[in-house]
């Protein structure tokens, strides 16, 4: 997580455009294979991290017999790479050799956490395995173009809808058989580019179970020849109707729950970005300004580095001439005091009704908390989990190092690269706020406590099936 | 899915609907008033007001003229909003939403389903009481000291068979303005024999030490497990909590009330409540009242007066009468007691468990869950 993780970033960086003229090249000019680079990226990783802690030694990384093994394959390699890149590995290579360091106990707690990876776009494209749409969307994931939970899931299943459109079963296979094993490595490409998350993987699993009901009523009353036909227009149909259903008019009825909460002349608190919030906010001040002008109410964007995702909230909420105020997470105590509602979106809800959600939203359900003031996580029934998870290190995502460091306002502070081996910059992009912090959950059944949703969770077994 | 998305529109009806109103009131409801009907039933000591508004509803039904089905339903619709539109009490919610579940469910004829109403309202609710006191009275020990707010017919028939038991047990009954309903309780639990004292609503901090119990009975439970119930109902709860009293509450489960208030405010209000929230500032000082009013001219003056008299401005016993003299010209007004909530909102943190006709006592949350479990289907 020291400057070898920020390695990967920059290609994933440079491989944005899903095109194969975008690879890093090689000294010589010419494009380096995706082989060559994971092998070079992996030595520099592996030399990067140094001897790592004994107790969670990752495989092939066991001893400082491996990292010196691979140095001499990484310099070995294309004698040049970007300068940076070879300092990086020069540095390391010094430090694999010097008496080993003492490990950073840091390094322990989150190892285990997905760091972002590069997506191998022009593999992907290669293999005529993956679906272009897939591929496009599986690299505006990456990349941080698309965000939210909500905007993924709906990503994710209109890829798969093309997916469907432009599938054709091979004779003699059995369609939905051969469509399970035809969009699986689809499925694991994107995990590659970012992990699912709650609401994907849960409309993923729903779509596996679509397919496999598919077999199971693949009745003889339907004529073979417009078998494929018809059952193409049956998935799509499915998909289009889960969209619906979960996503759209979940949205729809969430908003209409929460904006009856919000009267006139309270101070809401929003924190970064949430479509549900943001949606809730819009109808309410609309349908306050109808039924009298000059009621109104405003609204307290609390935000925070590295991602500044609260700008679009506000962009949105002050383009419909909603008072806005603009603060970052340092001062959303002093935005809190005289606060009546704080609203917060979510990544996903877990069954102890423990919100996962954007890094920094505990903050403010605690700070909430502590002034009284209710809070209201808006979320969708389907980014329901059923996991408990007891921290946030438990299931988490780490961002690139690089956004956490570069501060754009103050170049001096800025630190030199490679980063020291005793520096980990941590930049979890989640955080867990505990249910004791969450006063209401509004779902598309209405507003109900935390402690409500293996209730609900139980229901919507049937509901998202 | 589908209550889901129905759902918003029926907690509160739309702006859209409520101009419509006027209009469907003169179409229909001829010869039947229901608020009168439900008035009618509520002056009858028996009937709490979820029971009273099922009682209209059924009653409605019987005087309906209505042919179809469908006729049947938007008369009954109708209804509905027009009890929840004038009754400020939340009961009435309780009651119209239960019985909306109920019909909606009910496969049988509109003969048959009167019927049930009926029986329900006279037989089935009255049992629900007594169950409660069933299990309620086993909490009560010999020699209990209980406090109780206002008036609940739920906790007196416990404490009356907790009497019944041969159980020694003395209550703290609290006044309860401006309705002073806890004279009501005083007057029924000393006639039937047990030692009974009112309590000022604000010496209720006072007693709590030597209380053992709070039994607290209530208008609706709500969804986040919160009884809405006559106001002071709260500060009775919160005071009991920081002395470390146990509160149980006792409430029917046709009580339960499909409703997430987020603070005090957030209770759905009758129509001509809605726009003036109970205890708001007025627009503009009475200035001139004010001069009338108040015999003190200077501030300082005042606060020394009525607060903190010095030590050498009079002995003990002169003060105390000169502020009763203040106090005897300074009475509330009327408009000030119109000011007052009716309700408040007790939050389930400072409730021990709910004790229901729905078996072993609930724990708030799990309120909650039943509730959503109900209406989610």
């Amino acid at each position: 997580m020291s400057s070898a993780t920020s390695t990967p970033q920059k290609a994933t960086d440079s491989a944005s455009p899903p095109s194969v003229g975008a690879t890093p090249t090689g000294p010589t000019g010419k494009p380096m294979t995706a082989k060559e680079l994971k092998k070079m990226k992996r030595a520099a990783q592996v030399a990067a991290r140094g001897p790592p802690a004994v107790d969670h030694a990752a495989p092939g990384l066991a001893s400082p017999n491996a990292s010196a093994a691979a140095s001499p394959a990484a310099s070995a390699g294309p004698s040049g790479g970007t300068s940076r890149h070879r300092r990086g590995i020069a540095a390391a290579a010094a430090a694999a050799s010097a008496p080993p360091p003492p490990p950073n106990p840091a390094h322990q707690f989150f190892s285990h956490l997905p760091v972002p990876r590069d997506p191998h776009t022009p593999d992907a494209l290669a293999s005529d395995k993956i679906h272009p749409v897939v591929v496009r969307l599986g690299v505006l994931i990456a990349q941080g173009t698309l965000r939210g939970a909500s905007a993924r899931t709906l990503g994710v299943l209109e890829a798969f809808r093309e997916v469907v459109h432009d599938y054709e079963c091979p004779p003699k296979a059995v369609f939905w058989k051969d469509f399970s094993s035809h969009i699986s490595p689809m499925i694991a490409y994107l995990e590659t580019c970012r992990p699912k998350g709650v609401g994907v993987g849960n409309a993923i699993r729903w779509f596996k179970g679509v397919i496999t009901r598919l077999g199971e009523d693949d009745g003889d009353h339907i004529p073979v020849a417009t078998a494929e036909a018809s059952q193409k227009a049956y998935l799509t149909e499915a998909i289009n109707s889960y969209i619906q259903d979960n996503i759209i008019v979940a949205g729809q009825v969430i908003a209409d729950f929460a904006k009856e909460k919000i009267k006139a002349g309270d101070t809401v608190v929003v924190y970064a970005r949430s479509s549900v919030v943001e949606r809730s906010l819009l109808e309410a001040y609309r349908d306050m300004q109808a039924r009298s002008p000059p009621a109104s109410f405003s609204v307290v964007v609390v935000d925070s580095r590295p991602l500044h995702e609260g700008r679009t909230t506000l962009a949105t909420l002050s383009a419909a001439g909603i008072p806005c105020m603009y603060t970052l997470l340092p001062l959303a105590s002093t935005a809190l005091s005289r606060a009546s509602l704080v609203l917060l979106g979510g990544s996903s809800l877990n069954s102890d009704g423990a919100l996962h959600s954007r890094a920094g939203t505990a903050v403010v359900a605690m700070l909430a908390k502590e002034h009284r003031v209710p809070v209201v996580a808006c979320i969708e029934a389907f980014k329901l989990s059923e996991r408990v998870g007891l921290d946030d290190l438990a299931s988490n995502e780490v961002g690139t190092p690089d956004s956490l460091l570069n501060i754009p306002t103050a170049r001096a502070l800025e630190l030199p690269k490679p980063l020291p081996k005793n520096l980990i910059p941590l930049h979890l992009l989640y955080d867990l706020t505990p249910p004791d912090h969450i006063t209401a959950v509004c779902t598309e059944v209405g507003f109900i406590p935390p402690s409500s949703v293996p209730t609900l969770l139980s229901k919507g077994a049937g509901l998202s099936a | 899915m589908t209550t889901a998305t129905t759902s918003p529109a029926s907690p509160t009806p739309g702006p859209s609907a409520l101009m419509g109103q006027p209009l469907a009131a003169a179409r229909q409801s001829k010869d039947f008033d229901v608020v009168v009907a439900y008035q009618k039933a509520l002056s009858d000591e028996k009937y709490p007001h979820p029971i009273a508004a099922i009682l209209a509803l059924v009653e409605l039904m019987e005087a309906s003229t209505a042919s179809t089905i469908s006729g049947l339903a938007m008369e009954l619709t109708h209804a509905r909003r027009t009890l929840i539109d004038t009754q400020p009490s939340l009961g009435v919610r309780a009651g119209c939403q239960l019985w909306e579940r109920f019909v909606a469910a009910y496969g049988g004829g509109e003969r048959s389903l009167i019927a049930q109403g009926r029986s329900f309202c006279s037989v089935t609710a009255p049992q629900f009481r007594e169950k409660i006191a069933k299990t309620a009275v086993d909490f009560i020990r010999d020699d209990c000291v209980i406090l109780t707010h206002s008036y609940s017919r739920t906790v007196i028939q416990t404490i009356l068979r907790a009497h019944k038991q041969h159980k020694r047990i003395s209550v703290y009954v609290t006044e309860a303005r401006p309705g002073c309903l806890g004279m009501r309780t005083h007057q029924i639990l000393t006639a039937a024999g047990i030692p009974c004292t009112v309590v000022l609503d604000s010496a209720v901090g006072y007693v709590m030490e030597r209380v053992d119990m709070v039994l607290l009975g209530c208008e609706a439970v709500v969804e986040s497990g919160a009884l809405v119930s006559s106001v002071g109902t709260y500060q009775v709860a919160l005071v009991a909590k920081a002395n470390q009293k146990p509160v149980y509450a006792l409430a029917e489960s046709y009580k339960f009330l499909r409703h997430y208030p987020l603070s005090q405010t957030d209770l759905p209000m009758p129509r001509q409540m809605r726009d003036h929230l109970p205890l708001s500032f007025a627009a503009e000082l009475p200035g001139a009242n004010l001069a009338a009013n108040f015999p003190m001219t200077t501030p300082s003056h005042s606060r020394r007066a009525s607060i903190d008299p010095e030590p050498g401005f009079a002995s003990g016993t002169t003060t105390p009468s000169r502020a009763a003299i203040i106090a005897k010209d300074l009475k509330m007004s009327k408009e000030m007691e119109d000011l007052q909530p009716p309700f408040d909102v007790t939050y389930p943190e400072l409730v021990e468990f709910i004790i229901t006709d729905l078996g072993s006592p609930l724990s708030p949350t799990s309120v909650s869950q039943y509730l959503v479990a109900q209406f989610s289907e």
